[in-house]
């Protein structure tokens, strides 16, 4: 095709993502001129909505602003409330956040991987297509599934908005029997993620390595997953409450959701990737041979291959559960006890699709004064157009149709939850 | 409610399925609410559509009650047998995380586990603005789909 041709590739609708979002490129000789990634979803007003209720209620309210990460949105807002309020929460309550947390990212990291994310390394065209030709693939990925909502309704009550989680723990511990019956489903999803993650390292990977800036939660003696330090691969070690000392929000104009930067202006991943770089020195046995085995031994600058990030996080999970659930005895009180008070505080833990921060001022009854809610997608948009850039430059001499399938593929590296994003293809590209 | 199982009311299971926050996409929680207390099996699903398979993989005979735009003109309602074939192609459900009804159903034909009769009603959606609740129209219609589905079971029964 001639440089000097006029281009339009027009996505009307992001497939595969949850929310709506679009895309619009264009290219004049050669040149990308222009490049907007724009989510239109109704902005949610969340923060505007915690305004004026009690402490207590966060939670419950956060929990309505994602239905399939809603324990990365209680225990953010939970930890934020218990930090204003000074209280800590620690040994069994702490490990049974962690194993919820579990269920949570083996049930999203599932769903994305095989059902939405797998389809594009195949030349299908959705999920359904996936099921056809690979049915031991789709089941064993629905068995994952359902371990990982069987993980989150044992604990928090139901698997969709879970009702037993609150500021200081939770309102009833599971009975011990109920967490030890986990470990068997358990040890077979194990196996299941194993397996998933060893067919899908044969996929064929574009080549596209980012220079990125990656920031997660880092933990001296675990992978982040529910607490930590704010923590960058440019050196970056930060406690939670100065996380809004080293990144920024803005609004721009062809996006419902904010735009997040780096203090100085530049933008920055969050997610699998940025975890896996910050805390591989902590991968559990299990994940840190497959990872060798796929060839992620050295780290993961390609996101492409954030498919194969998921599925290692996933066995993580699998084995942080089974040892969780193996050491679990009921404590004594379901949650400490939590007095209101006034003060701001400051919460951070890492949802399936990243780093999902939180603020909130209270006045001396415990209502809230203020809040911000800053979740990974939208921290995450700057990266995801820096991303489309480079791949669109560099795949100039595909046709339209391959062209829009690579840049829609580009956006689910990221699993983006857009309906989080805007508490997230209508592609265009226009080449002349 | 209970969720799952294998069905009364003459073997069949009957789930609605979507989310009370959304407004009209509570369509079938409340066809459901209607239904609880007729002796059927009534359950509600507000999950994501895939945990629909895990729900009906015990049952044969399954209702599934859904809120729609496309199918119906919105505060109407359609039947569908998807036992047979997929849910036209105008249809669409409330989209959560990328895999709505019409997906789930297929993906479930593609691996054998839909039930040996899967019936779709789809109630049209005026909106899905959160928080809004039912629109007046849409909950009628929520209530002739109850009349209509222990009708459809009754005479189920009665063969």
């Amino acid at each position: 095709m001639s440089r000097t041709e006029v281009r339009t590739i027009r996505v009307d609708a992001l497939a595969r993502v949850e929310g709506e979002g679009a895309l619009s490129v264009r290219i004049r000789e050669g040149v990308v001129t222009h490049l907007n990634f724009r989510i239109y979803e109704p902005p949610r007003f969340f923060e505007a909505l915690l305004r004026g209720r009690m402490f207590w209620e966060a939670p419950d309210i956060t929990a309505r602003i994602c239905g399939i990460c809603p324990i990365a949105y209680m225990l953010s807002s939970s930890q934020a409330m218990e930090a204003a309020l000074g209280v800590r929460v620690d040994g069994p309550l702490r490990d049974l956040r962690r194993l919820i947390y579990c269920g949570e990212w083996i049930e999203s990291h599932v769903l994305h991987a095989a059902m939405l994310h797998a389809p594009d390394f195949l030349g299908l065209p959705d999920a359904i297509a996936i099921a056809r030709r690979e049915p031991d693939l789709v089941a064993k990925a629905l068995a994952l599934k359902k371990l990982g909502n069987t993980i989150i309704e044992v604990i928090g009550g139901r698997a969709v908005h879970p009702v037993n989680l609150r500021v200081g723990g939770f309102y009833k511990a599971p009975a011990k029997e109920a967490i030890r019956a986990l470990i068997e489903p358990l040890r077979r999803g194990l196996d299941d993620a194993v397996a998933l993650t060893r067919a899908f390292a044969a996929f064929d990977f574009p080549d596209f390595t980012g220079d990125y800036t990656f920031i997660s939660l880092g933990h001296d003696d675990e992978y982040a997953i529910c607490e930590g330090r704010v923590v960058a691969s440019d050196g970056l070690d930060a406690p939670v409450e100065d996380y809004l000392d080293h990144v920024r929000e803005d609004q721009v104009a062809h996006s419902t959701a904010l735009w997040a930067r780096r203090a100085d202006g530049g933008a920055y991943l969050l997610g699998p990737l940025a975890r896996y770089a910050n805390n591989a020195a902590r991968l559990t046995p299990v994940a840190r041979e497959t990872a060798a085995a796929v060839d992620l031994g050295g780290g993961c600058r390609n996101p492409f291959r954030s498919i194969l990030v998921r599925m290692i996080e996933v066995i993580l999970a699998c084995e942080e559960a089974i040892r969780l659930a193996g050491g679990y005895e009921e404590p004594e009180d379901a949650h400490v006890g939590v007095e209101p008070a006034a003060g701001i505080g400051h919460g951070a833990t890492e949802a399936p699709r990243g780093l999902c921060y939180h603020r909130y001022r209270l006045d001396d009854e415990g209502r809230i004064l203020e809040a911000q809610i800053i979740p990974p997608t939208s921290q995450n948009q700057r990266q995801i157009e820096a991303d489309l850039r480079g791949v669109v430059e560099r795949s100039l001499d595909m046709n339209d149709d391959d062209l829009r399938q690579r840049c829609e593929q580009t956006i689910r590296n990221y699993d983006p939850c857009i309906s989080c994003a805007t508490h997230f293809l209508t592609l265009a590209i226009e080449r002349s | 409610m209970p969720g799952g199982g294998a069905g009364g009311g003459a073997g069949w299971l009957i789930i609605g399925f979507g989310n009370a926050d959304r407004g009209d996409d509570g369509a079938g929680i409340e066809v459901s609410r209607c239904l609880a207390g007729s002796g059927l099996a009534a359950v509600v699903h507000q999950g994501d559509a895939l945990g629909l398979i895990e729900l009906w993989r015990e049952a044969r005979r399954v209702i599934v009650i859904d809120a729609v735009v496309g199918a119906t003109a919105p505060a109407g309602y359609a039947r569908f047998n998807t036992s047979l074939q997929p849910l036209p192609a105008p249809v669409t459900t409330a989209p959560r995380h990328g895999i709505g009804l019409a997906e789930t159903i297929e993906i479930a034909r593609a691996l054998s586990l839909l039930p040996d009769v899967l019936v779709v009603y789809a109630i049209g959606a005026q909106t899905f603005a959160l928080g809004s609740g039912l629109a007046p129209a849409v909950a009628a219609a929520c209530a002739e789909v109850a009349d209509r589905i222990r009708r459809e079971v009754a005479a189920t029964a009665a063969t």
